[in-house]
């Protein structure tokens, strides 16, 4: 064929089609613009409509108490704080593993796998997991993290077989309420009682009138409500009792206090404490003494008195040196009293003996709350508390064989008045209640990095739980991104002797970073407005505090809002409003840090 | 010994006596945690306690969740928590999972629940229904499709026909005392998760009929008229709070638990959580939306409380005991 | 002639021979003012020396034989063409050298390709180091989203630690090698997507110079720039003929007439002919050869 005969040929074959009406081609572009257009147009004003119907019915809620109150079934008074918090942590927890495990997945899938029917099978499953119902995830998420499958030897959420960063103390309470708490070394530790000289002390109140300086080894304990407790450590602590008459020549400070509410000049114990602590900071000297004093308050209301160094500002925040001023009763010397007894006699918090007086003997019990009132409990039951003429305090290293024997053996001195009534009666052992141990009141203080296995129902469990839901979408969306990054690229850097990690590292990843980057944020997006899994995994909703670790519990907006979503009347369907908007901030905010990130890295790579 | 030193010495034992005796109501020196799980429709009570039971006590930290009365006792049975919301009265086989967890516990009722049958304010033509014209309303194998076929002489127009969502407890407990165990509700209904979808519903046509809690009924009773219904001593009762505490308007009206762990009612707080809940139930309950149950049913289960008495008192030899609450609680 | 100096790898100097001058990143930056008079002090009379060798090397693509029975010497520091239509093979011989053909699932080989006297299709063969002595330049320039600095030291510090200064010299020295210095020594931390295509593969033979190979591979490294790049291209190759052995795969046969010194012709999958460039394209021994540098097909 020639070269001019095929040219005829194929302009015969170029018209050969029939002509289309221009006029009608533009018609059906214009429709099609038009209808997009519309469509678009509906999809923002339903947006507005939403958002605007949202915003009005919830911005008169929007106030900072909302922010800052629990639930509540008063409308008035919810607040999201422990929902906003919570959706927080697990946005954090989700976030902070869906994006390694994420890209990291992708990275292998994209960057290092052979392409086989194994590699695409589970590419295929990834796909089809972004579409599993969120619920589903919910109830994978219970039985992984939460139970961790209820393996043998793992324990259960409430007892777990490993837990890393807890504190046990036994708690007992005295006559007046005061705690005293003691470390134990595990939650399953025998319960001791508090006879074992190792009684903690929650000293209100302290006396001056015999002032025996006593090195405690406490601790203090931060309490989350009541400010703090006073531990003492679990060593031995003795008070050495003796005749200390200095502290006498304080009458001054004995202020309007009468005999029967005695209200020393210092009520507390000395606690060199946080400065936090000291709300109301005066300084007063102590006529008798050179040194001075801080006083305060704590958030409990008790007072509190810091001995105020040469150099003030050495009171250093959570200085951990403790003095506790105690004052001991004044013990004299009885007629009736045998020779050969020790001046001195060793008394140790909740140690117990027995009280001799005359020919009977009682059992006593030492305790603490207040050292003022040297206790010994009165523990024959039936028998009225008397005065007696001669109350002994029995050295407890006599203690067994007294017992034992059940002979009289006075050790100790008679205490009985000496010149001063009203200071005799607050020196003089008397009986009290005294400590009342209470059964079971076995207590656990978590630290920040407390840590458990199984997981349970805390923020950990519940982020890893988003995290499954999300997953699949992280992943897609970075194989996405990866598989953007032009091949050349990767040729470049293999072909220089790059091994496969630093062609990732230094260029495949940082050139799909953003839209990394971008597919997270539309993951996290969703992960954060989920109820439904977190509801399946059990967790609560009224709670009136913030999660302080990652094993604590927690509850998330999308479930409050749910929940006042569903109450009768209008001012919980406002409440949901207020709430809507408040997960949109939190969105908002973390999309901002999200953006942000990315327009960081982005720079790195300009 | 001088006669000072004596009359001083009394007063100090007076003085730490009757600070002992005051502390023991004193709930700010109880500490702890206490987690309670299940129905979503108690929650509004647990949830009004455990708010006010905050303030008293700081240093307990309690945890309401909304797990469902079946999901609460399933980790109530595990020993995950310590107080279970119920609104029903514990199953023989909840029973049964909680003695294969070793879980003993105490039952507390709290509250009343009312079902409400709401009619249009429009609607003149029924003066009661009986549960047998609910039946022939609501239930699958009925053929009536206008309110002349539920009675004669009613008008012949289609019946709208409105419930709450299938997993929620109010329509449980509208199964339960309609359909029974062998009978289902009819599928072809306007079905909301939202009950004021329900009442908006229901309002707005002149010829429907729905059902949902007394709370609802009670906060929206300006928009809705509620249907008297005859109860089995064969009278016609308006649901309110006398006919419902009375225990006359049944059998639309049930009463909600509170399941307490016996193990954790050693605990301090938790005994002080529910001697807390005894004592403000009544008010509170009131004040979310439920009705108060007679003072002597609290008044027994503070006793049963305080005596540890375990066990259901709606379950005897594995069948189910029927009755009103305080004949019950007796 | 210089002593090896820096290299710690012990394979690389036992693969260097004592009589040929050694080319490495740091050499070239100590000595890279002084290049014309070291090359000078080379005896031109030297025999070429064989860098690169095949004996029956085949390939396959799955079950598609893309190569046949191969063999080829490369001589040292001389630019070899690899010319013949598309689809010949030569692209795939090519990333045999410096076994790129790795990337591709299913591409296999047999028979011998030596680099030095070592089988470099050896499984065993550190691939790493393999790349490392046989540098690339692809068809497109494809320089990196980073700044020009970066893109030079890049492949340098995957194999090396440098100290800051010491890195500048070697990418002065590179770019400088590369002839691209004066271009763009006032923006070296700019984005190198901001140069022309034709300073972007200068900048990528830069780079490829960077890590101190031995030989340097170009595929068609001027098939996407204009005639006036791609002289500089051809300017560029010519000189660094001096240092490396420079293998070039073109479509151009004016080109490899211009560039090369031997040339050879490829024609699927076999190797047809190989001479001096010079001899091949006036006196092709085979009717083929002939054929395709007459333009009869191709």
């Amino acid at each position: 064929m020639s070269i001019a005969s095929k040219g005829n040929e194929l302009s015969r074959l170029t018209s050969a089609g029939e002509a289309r009406s221009g006029r009608r081609r533009e018609l059906i572009n214009r429709v099609f613009y038009l209808a997009c257009l519309s469509i678009t147009s509906i999809a923002i004003v339903a947006l507005t409509v939403l958002l605007v119907t949202i915003a009005v019915e919830g911005w008169e809620g929007l106030t900072p108490e909302f922010l800052t109150n629990y639930g509540s079934r008063k409308p008035e008074s919810a607040g999201v704080k422990a929902a906003l918090w919570g959706s927080v942590w697990i946005c954090c927890v989700c976030g902070i593993v869906a994006l390694p495990i994420g890209v990291g997945t992708a990275i292998y899938l994209e960057e290092f796998a052979a392409k086989n029917r194994f590699t695409s099978f589970i590419r295929t499953n990834i796909s089809n997991l972004a579409g599993v119902p969120s619920i589903v995830y919910g109830i994978i998420g219970l039985t992984i993290f939460a139970r961790m499958f209820g393996l043998p030897g793992i324990g259960t959420e409430t007892s777990p077989g490993l837990s890393i960063g807890s504190t046990w103390y036994d708690t007992f309470y005295d006559a007046d309420g005061g705690r005293l708490m003691r470390e134990v070394p595990s939650r399953d530790a025998p319960a001791l009682p508090l006879e074992t000289g190792q009684a903690a002390l929650f000293i209100n109140e302290l006396d001056v009138s015999q002032v025996a300086d006593v090195a405690l080894p406490v601790q203090i304990v931060e309490d989350d409500a009541s400010g703090f407790t006073v531990v003492i450590a679990p060593e031995e602590i003795t008070i050495t009792v003796g005749e200390t008459s200095a502290t006498r020549e304080t009458p001054g400070m004995l202020g309007e206090s009468d005999a029967m509410n005695p209200r020393p000049w210092n009520d507390t114990i000395a606690l060199m404490t946080s400065e936090r602590t000291l709300n109301e900071k005066t300084l007063r000297d102590a006529p008798t003494r050179t040194a001075r004093w801080l006083e305060g308050t704590d958030s409990l209301g008790n007072d509190l008195i810091v001995p105020v160094p040469e150099d003030r500002n050495s009171i250093v925040t959570g200085d951990a040196g403790y003095r506790l001023r105690a004052v001991l009763p004044r013990i004299t010397r009885s007629e009736a009293s045998s020779d050969s007894e020790p001046e001195k006699i060793d008394v140790r918090y909740g140690d117990s003996g027995r009280v001799v007086a005359g020919r009977s003997w009682r059992e006593y019990r030492v305790a603490g709350r207040r050292p003022t009132r040297y206790v010994l409990h009165q523990l024959t039951p039936g028998v009225e508390d008397e005065p007696l003429a001669n109350w002994a305090l029995v050295d407890p290293k006599y203690r067994n064989e007294f017992i034992e024997t059940g002979q009289e053996h006075v050790v100790a001195d008679v205490v009985s008045d000496d010149t001063d009534t009203s200071r005799s009666a607050r020196g003089t052992v008397f009986a009290s209640d005294a400590v009342d141990p209470l059964k079971g009141e076995r207590i656990e203080r978590r630290s920040w990095y407390y840590f458990q296995l199984p997981f349970g129902k805390g923020v950990f469990a519940g982020g890893l739980t988003l995290m499954l839901v999300i997953l699949p979408v992280v992943i897609i969306a970075s194989v996405e991104a990866l598989r953007a990054v032009p091949n050349s690229l990767r040729q470049a850097s293999l072909a220089m002797g790059a091994t496969q990690w630093q062609t990732v590292r230094q260029v495949t990843l940082p050139a799909s970073i953003p839209m990394i980057m971008t597919g997270s944020i539309l993951a996290m997006s969703r992960a954060i407005g989920e109820a439904a899994p977190i509801l399946v995994l059990g967790v609560a909703l009224f709670i009136t505090r913030t999660p302080e670790n990652l094993m604590d519990q927690f509850t998330i907006l999308p479930m409050q809002i749910y929940n006042w979503a569903g109450r009768p009347g209008d001012s919980f369907q406002q409440l949901a409003a207020s709430g809507i908007i408040i997960l949109l901030v939190v969105l908002l905010t973390f999309n901002a840090a999200a953006i942000l990130i990315r327009h960081r890295l982005q720079k790195t790579l300009k | 010994m001088t006669r000072p030193f004596l009359s001083v010495f009394l007063a100090g034992v007076t003085l730490a006596l009757t600070m002992a005796a005051g502390s023991s109501q004193d709930y700010r020196r109880l500490r702890g945690a206490i987690l309670i799980d299940g129905s979503s429709t108690v929650y509004p009570i647990t949830e009004a306690v455990a708010e006010e039971f905050s303030s008293e006590a700081p240093r307990v930290k309690t945890t309401v969740g909304i797990s469902g009365t079946g999901g609460g006792f399933k980790r109530f049975a595990a020993g995950e928590t310590d107080v279970s919301d119920a609104s029903r009265a514990i199953k023989a086989k909840e029973v049964d999972a909680c003695t294969k967890g070793g879980v003993e516990f105490i039952e507390i009722p709290v509250a009343y629940d009312g079902l409400t049958i709401v009619l249009n304010k429009a609607n003149d033509w029924v003066d009661h229904l009986t549960v047998d014209e609910l039946k022939k309303i609501y239930l699958a194998s009925s053929s009536a499709k206008t309110w002349s076929d539920v009675r004669a002489g009613w008008p012949d127009k289609a019946i709208k026909v409105y419930s709450p969502g299938t997993d929620s407890g109010t329509f449980d407990y509208f199964k339960e005392v309609v359909a029974g165990k062998t009978d289902s509700i009819r599928s072809d209904m306007q079905v909301s998760e939202d009950d004021n979808v329900l009442v908006r519903g229901v309002a707005g046509d002149v010829s429907s009929i729905g059902f949902f809690g007394c709370a609802y009924y009670f906060e929206n009773a300006g928009q809705l008229k509620a249907c008297p219904i005859i109860n089995k001593e064969g009278k016609a009762v308006m649901p309110n709070k006398g006919t419902i505490e009375s225990g006359a308007y049944n059998p639309f009206s049930r009463p909600l638990f509170i399941y307490v762990n016996k193990t954790s009612a050693e605990r301090p707080e938790v005994q002080g959580f529910i001697e807390f809940y005894l004592e403000n139930a009544g008010e509170l309950s009131e004040e979310v939306g439920y009705v108060r149950l007679p003072d002597e049913v609290y008044d027994r289960c503070r006793t049963n409380f305080k005596n540890g008495r375990t066990g259901t008192q709606f379950l005897k030899d594995g069948e189910k005991v029927h009755g009103a609450l305080p004949a019950i609680y007796k | 002639m210089h002593e090896p100096t820096t290299h710690s790898k012990p394979s690389d100097t036992e693969l260097r021979d004592e009589g040929i001058p050694k080319v490495d990143v740091m050499s070239i930056a100590e000595r890279a003012p002084k290049t014309e008079e070291t090359m000078s002090n080379t005896p031109d009379t030297t025999p070429p020396r064989t860098m690169i060798s095949t004996r029956d090397f085949s390939s396959w693509y799955g079950k598609f034989k893309a190569l046949h029975e191969l063999n080829l010497d490369i001589p040292e520091r001389m630019v070899t063409a690899l010319i013949g239509p598309s689809g010949c093979g030569k692209s795939t011989f090519l990333r045999w050298i410096n076994r790129m053909n790795d990337t591709i699932t299913g591409a296999r080989s047999t028979g011998a390709m030596t680099l030095g006297g070592e089988d470099i299709t050896d499984s065993r063969y550190d691939v790493v180091d393999l790349r490392r002595r046989v540098g690339m330049v692809f068809q497109r320039p494809n320089p990196f989203p980073k700044s020009i600095f970066e893109n030079i030291a890049y492949g340098a510090n995957l194999h090396r630690k440098y100290s800051r200064s010491d890195l500048e010299q070697l990418v002065e020295h590179s770019l400088r090698q590369a002839a691209i210095w004066d271009e763009v020594k006032d923006r070296l931390k700019d984005s190198a997507l901001g140069l022309s295509g034709g300073q972007q593969q200068r900048l990528c033979i830069a780079r490829a110079i960077a890590v101190g190979p031995e030989v340097l591979l170009m595929d068609e490294p001027c098939s996407a720039l204009d005639p006036r790049s791609s002289a500089a291209i051809e300017e560029l190759i010519r000189s660094l003929r001096e240092q490396y052995t420079i293998v070039v795969v073109t479509h151009n046969m004016q080109q490899a007439a211009r560039i090369s010194d031997i040339t050879a012709f490829f024609y699927e999958g076999h190797l047809i002919e190989t001479n001096e460039t010079e001899k091949l394209f006036t006196r092709p021994a085979e009717k083929q050869t002939d054929d395709y540098i007459s333009g009869r097909f191709g």
